[in-house]
This record gives C-alpha cells, structure tokens and sequence, in this order.
C-alpha cells in the first residue's frame, strides 16, 4: 500500500525546473536511464514506474527530479550530479535508490521487506536477471540444457 | 455382507476409494482405473487455476514463499501449513496449522490440492539403498522395513517409467549395491556449468584421500519430450512451480485416472472412516466446502493423505470399536515422525559459476549416504546447488544492498552485480533421522477454521542426527576449498537447520502387528481391506528423496489391491 494517499496534495509531481519543456515523466526517464545505464527504456515501463514512484515517495520525488533537472540542466554531467549531489542528500538519496531499486527489481520494499511488485509482468521485466547474466525463475526462453554453459550477458 | 453399505446409492458405491490426490493416490487410482475398476478420488483440496495463471499469481506476489501460488478459492475450508485461513498470514501459515510442542518446531510442510505438493518438489528421485532397509540388521539403529530393495526394486523401475525420470545408468548401477534391473526412461539432465566446476576440482583434490565423484541426480524432469510433456528448458523454478510441466507432478496421474473413468470429488474433507463388525473399513464420510456431507463405500478403502493428515484422519476415527482410533491397536498411528534435516552453506567462489539457470540443483555427492558410521550416526545426501544464494534472499538482497549501503548505481552497479552472483555458490547436506515413537501427530484440542482438529506435532532431534551435522559440514568446507570458495559462514549449531519437506513415519511397516500400522503391501494389520500409502509407511527415512519410493511402493500395493479386491465383494444388487 503506498505511503501516500491520492488526497495527498503532493501526490502529482510538479514540472521541474531546469530543463526547458520537459515535463516530470520525462525527467523521471532521463534520471531513470542515467541510474540504471541502460542505453532504452521501455517507454510502458517508464510510464508504470514513474506512477508507481509517485504513489510511493510522493513529494519526495517531485523534489528528487527538481534537483536533478536544474543540476542537469546547468550543464553538470548527469553522473556527477547522481553521485556527488544526490545520492549524498539525506532526502533525495533514499528517493533516487526506491527509483533505481524499482527498475532491478519491479517493486517497492514493503515495511515486511518484501518486495510489492505491481503486476508480473514488472517482476519479469525487472534488470536484475539480465545484469546477473540469468532469467527470472519461471520464465528462462532458455533452451534444454543452456545451464551447462557459461552464462552470456 | 457389510453393514456399512445399507444406505448408500449405487453412485456412491465403488471398488475403491481412494483419500488423496498426491502422487501415491493418484498413482493408485490411475492403476487400478485402467483395469476398469470403479474407482474414487477424494480429495481435501481443488484442482485450482491452471498452470499459467499459478505461475502468473507466483510472479506478481509480494511475498514468494512456497504456496503462493497455489491459494486456494476459499481458503478458510482447506487451512493448511502452507495455505492460512486468511491470505495475509501467509507467512504463518505453519504455526497457525501445526499445533507445535516441544522447544523444536517441526519443520516441513505440504500443499493440500489436487497433485499435492509435487507441484512444488524439486523431482528429485534417488532411490532407498539397499541398507536403508535393514537398518537396525546391520547397524543395531532402528528398525529393518518389512522388505528388501531386492523386493522393491522393479517397482523402482515401474515408477520410474510412471513418472519419466531421467538419469544415468552408468553412474547410478550398484550405487551403495543398489543395483538396477532397467534403465532410465530418459537420459540424465544436464548438469550445471557450476556442477562441471565441482567435478572437475574434486577429481583433482582429494577429500580425506577420498575422490568424490559429482553424480548426476536421477529427477522426474524430462530430458526430452516424454509422455506428452516437454523437455525442460531451465526455467530454475522447479521449487514452487515448473511453467511448462516438464517436472512431473502427480496431476498428470490424476489427468490419467479420470481420463479412464476413475471419479474425482475435489473439496471433499474426510472426517470419518467406520469401521464394520468384521473390522473391515467400506464407509467413508466427508464433507463438501459448502457443508454438505457425503460418503461413500469402496470394497477396499485406500488412505493416501500425507503422514500428518494420514495419522490425523485414523485418529479421528475412533469410535466404539476402535477406541483409539483406527488401524491403531498397536499404539503407532501418529508416532515416528521423521523428515530430512538439511543444513546449507552459501560461498563465494573465485571464478563464475552462473547460478540463477536451470534446475535449482542437478547433482548431488551419494558417498556419504552408507557405512559404518551409521552405527552411531546419521549418513547424510549432499548436493550441490544451481541457485546462488536464493535462500538467503538473493539476488534482490544483492541489489538492495549495493545499492542502499553501497550507493553504486548505472554501470558499475552492473558490473559488481554480476560479479558477486555470478560466484554464488551453495552445497547442502540432508542428514539421517532415526524413528523415535516421542516424535509424534495427536489431534490437537484447537480445531482450524473449518472445524477440524489441527495436528499437534512434537518433534525433537536426538544426538543420532545431531551427530551427523558435523561430518557433513566438515566435508561442505574441504569441497568449497577444492574449488577455491570461502563461505559466507558456517553455522555448526546442530539445533539450527532446515526441513526437506520430507514428511515421514506416523504409520508405518512391519511384520509385527503389535509394533506397525501396516505390513509390506501397504495393507493395515487391523483392517484388511486398507491401504495405507505414502511416505507416512516409511519405517525409517534413509537419505533418499522420497517421492520415487513412495511411488513404487504404491504401485505395488495397487498390484496387491487387485489380488485381494475378490475377498471383498460388492454389496449385492449394487449396480457397477
């Protein structure tokens, strides 16, 4: 269950400032390619996560892509900016980790400590399986016996 | 003629009924359906979705423990130590079911369902070797079981070919002298990249001057296209599910029995088995989820629950005439409950092994399962995993903690994930536990949702299998060193350590009636025209997995069903 209700008042993230003409979805998807080094996202996926961040961190996160969009924007290089001025802020890293931590594994921590994913298909589509050069178990479109070899990543 | 069948119609009356839908059950009813006989499945839980909405629910859960996927319609008519009354204590589950005694919990659990908990199994199929089955003759520890491997041995190779298991007969031929008569059905699965890495470093190294030879385990999981099911493709989730049915669970027995005119009536809770005044056992009594009760009449009654709700349901039983319940005049129905207990250690090693692909484990080490050791401990299994560190959480626990404690991100987050899971190591050990009559099921005074008295379970280790944790892990450490792994830490308190989901004992064989619930064919010494089967007949456990000895165990006693049905006649003008 997210933390923040819809009656919450900083449930809908606020344009950033910074980058010219573009909206917090999209600043969500540039923040979201610099943290997880993927060349693509998947535009359904940017989209389902971008929600699911809001509902989670609410302000947090128009605070977190607030920052990064005027950082970025000045003409820092998005890396730097993630390391040396997000991760290092006591509120916007906790923030930028949930949004990283969402892309590996599909879901958020519940206060259990387990992850709530959104719908299989998130948990499928998550990085982790191809960043440790395997598949999500129940879904390999592997071949009979592609476990006698090394893996290919 | 029994008195039992006065009132019941002839839609109710059948040549067997059978309680369970596992594999022993299944197995029984598919036999004997295909021989024509009229033949009843009851069984305590659904059949459920169908295999892609099971996999689907597995995938989209928040919390991934073994039942997940398998939540039953109703939950509150079916509890069970996998499956709470109310979804969200799925994480209780057991001790909400389980009425637990004693400073030891009881460990292992099962899924109440059509196929039972093959759904969930690994498919492991080691058979018995032939000292497991005279124990106390040739170690003085336990007892002998009321037949040889010799005796059992083509039922192996029947069930073998019932369940398509794929193994190599030049590895596994006189095994600890546990030859075989028949090969494989199917060629043995592959092995792991990271089980040729075990091989090769253990040829090289020799542990205590011994070569251990890395075998591959004989699994109910197809190699190639068998029986109408495919082979497996690796997707390393034998354990909870197989997506595509390549693992063999016992729905394709019950698929078959009904395919053959056997009836099956899922949502039907026995309560109550009526004993006769010849002592034979026709009247079985349950209760649909709606409230409805039913019964039925069979000439021969076969319980095939599992050995906590096989002991349960004899319990409940008990009437005027079996004051202690039924099949039990020898005060053992319930007692000897035994299950593997597993110790794992996690490592790292120093080059990849690719873990996270393929079946969770696909080799195993079958050396320490015999000798003379056993005289004063318990011989254990040892194998070597496919799942990285899966049971410690991983990989997510890599990912979170690289990137929350570690504040890595973008491509060197990436880079060091690979990294450490590529050489994520496990090998576990399934230690020997001995028949002790303490280690008990009794119906406990708490009733579960439905109404049904929970199994009180007390369970405790004694130094037998205490004795055996060390050795194991001495030799878990000398193997991770042959292959230049360091463990995350090994944990020797013996008290610490895991279930199999090996449910044993609580009825178990014997020729003497005064000391066993059944004899060799499965049949009670109390009431000749019933079965007991399962793993709940094993007198002792050994360390073989034991769904492939259940299996063959039951169809011999289908094989002996079918010899004694004559002796049990019809009631007359009953129709067929």
């Amino acid at each position: 269950m997210s933390k923040h209700k819809k009656s919450d008042s900083q449930k809908k993230t606020q344009p950033v400032k910074g980058l010219i003409n573009v909206g917090p979805a999209e600043t969500f998807h540039q923040l979201s390619l610099v943290l997880t080094a993927a060349r693509v996202l998947p535009s359904d996926l940017v989209k389902a996560h971008f929600k699911h961040a809001e509902d989670e961190l609410g302000s947090k996160l128009t605070a977190l892509l607030d920052r990064f969009a005027t950082l970025t924007g000045n003409g820092r290089d998005p890396v730097e900016v993630i390391r040396e001025e997000i991760l290092t802020d006591a509120n916007l890293g906790p923030a930028a980790k949930t949004v990283l931590l969402l892309w590996y594994i599909g879901g958020i921590r519940n206060a259990a400590g387990d992850w709530a994913v959104q719908s299989a298909d998130h948990y499928y589509r998550g990085l982790v399986w191809d960043a440790i050069g395997a598949h999500p178990p129940t879904l390999s479109n592997g071949y009979y016996g592609h476990w006698k070899y090394p893996a290919e990543r | 003629m029994p008195a039992s069948n006065g009132k019941i119609s002839a839609k109710d009356t059948f040549d067997v009924v059978i309680i369970g839908a596992g594999v022993a059950g299944a197995l029984v009813a598919c036999v004997l359906a295909q021989k024509s006989l009229r033949v009843l499945l009851l069984e305590a839980g659904e059949t459920g979705g169908n295999r892609e909405d099971l996999v689907l629910r597995y995938a989209a859960a928040t919390f991934k423990g073994l039942g997940v996927a398998y939540a039953a319609s109703d939950p509150s008519k079916i509890p069970g130590p996998e499956q709470p009354a109310d979804p969200k204590d799925i994480k209780q589950a057991r001790d909400l079911y389980y009425d637990q005694q004693g400073t030891e919990k009881y460990l292992s659990t099962y899924e109440r369902r059509v196929g039972g908990s093959t759904w969930h199994w690994l498919g492991h199929t080691p058979r018995n070797l032939p000292n497991d089955f005279r124990l106390k003759t040739e170690y003085n520890v336990g007892v002998d079981w009321p037949l040889g491997y010799a005796d059992l041995e083509p039922w192996y190779c029947k069930a073998e070919t019932e369940l398509g298991v794929a193994g190599d007969d030049a590895e596994w031929q006189g095994v600890h002298g546990a030859f075989r008569s028949a090969p494989f059905p199917m060629p043995k699965i592959w092995p792991s990249w990271s089980d040729l890495q075990f091989s090769r470093a253990l040829k090289a190294t020799p542990i205590d001057g011994l070569i251990l030879e890395v075998l591959s385990t004989p699994s109910a999981r197809n190699s190639q296209a068998y029986d109408g099911r495919p082979p497996c493709a690796g997707n390393a989730s034998c354990v909870p599910i197989c997506p595509i049915g390549a693992k063999y669970d016992a729905s394709v027995h019950v698929k078959k029995a009904v395919a053959n005119n056997a009836e099956l009536r899922e949502r039907s809770v026995v309560s109550k088995l009526e004993v006769d005044s010849d002592q034979t056992i026709h009247l079985v009594r349950y209760r649909k989820w709606d409230g409805t009760p039913g019964s039925a009449w069979g000439r021969i009654v076969v319980l095939a629950a599992n050995a906590i709700e096989s002991p349960k349901l004899l319990l409940l039983s008990k009437g005027d005439a079996v004051p202690n319940g039924v099949a039990n005049s020898s005060d053992q129905v319930g007692r000897n409950l035994m299950d593997h207990l597993q110790k794992a250690v996690l490592a790292t090693s120093s080059k990849p092994v690719f873990p996270f692909r393929g079946p969770p484990s696909t080799s195993g080490i079958e050396v320490f399962r015999d000798g003379r050791f056993r005289e004063r401990r318990g011989a254990f299994r040892m194998s070597v995993g496919n799942d990285g560190w899966s049971r410690a959480g991983s990989p997510f626990t890599d990912v979170a903690n690289l990137v929350e404690n570690q504040g890595l991100f973008g491509q060197e987050l990436r880079e060091r994930l690979f990294h450490d899971v590529s050489r994520q190591v496990r090998v576990s050990c399934s230690v020997e536990v001995l028949p002790n009559p303490d280690n008990r099921v009794q119906l406990s005074p708490l009733l579960d949702a439905s109404g049904v008295p929970r199994p009180q379970i007390h369970f405790a280790t004694d130094d037998y299998t205490r004795s055996g944790f060390g050795p194991a892990l001495d030799v878990m450490s000398a193997i991770l060193r042959a292959i230049d792994a360091v463990p995350t830490s090994i944990d020797r308190n013996p008290l610490n350590y895991t279930g199999a989901g090996h449910i044993m004992g609580t009825c178990r064989m014997g020729f003497d009636r005064t000391l066993s619930v059944v004899d060799a064919d499965c049949r009670a010494h109390d009431h000749r025209n019933l079965y007991i089967v399962g793993s709940s007949t094993f007198p002792t456990c050994g360390t073989a997995n034991p769904t492939i000895t259940i299996a063959a165990l039951a169809l011999r006693a289908a094989n002996n069903i079918l010899a004694t049905l004559p002796q049990f006649p019809m009631p007359a003008g009953s129709a067929k």
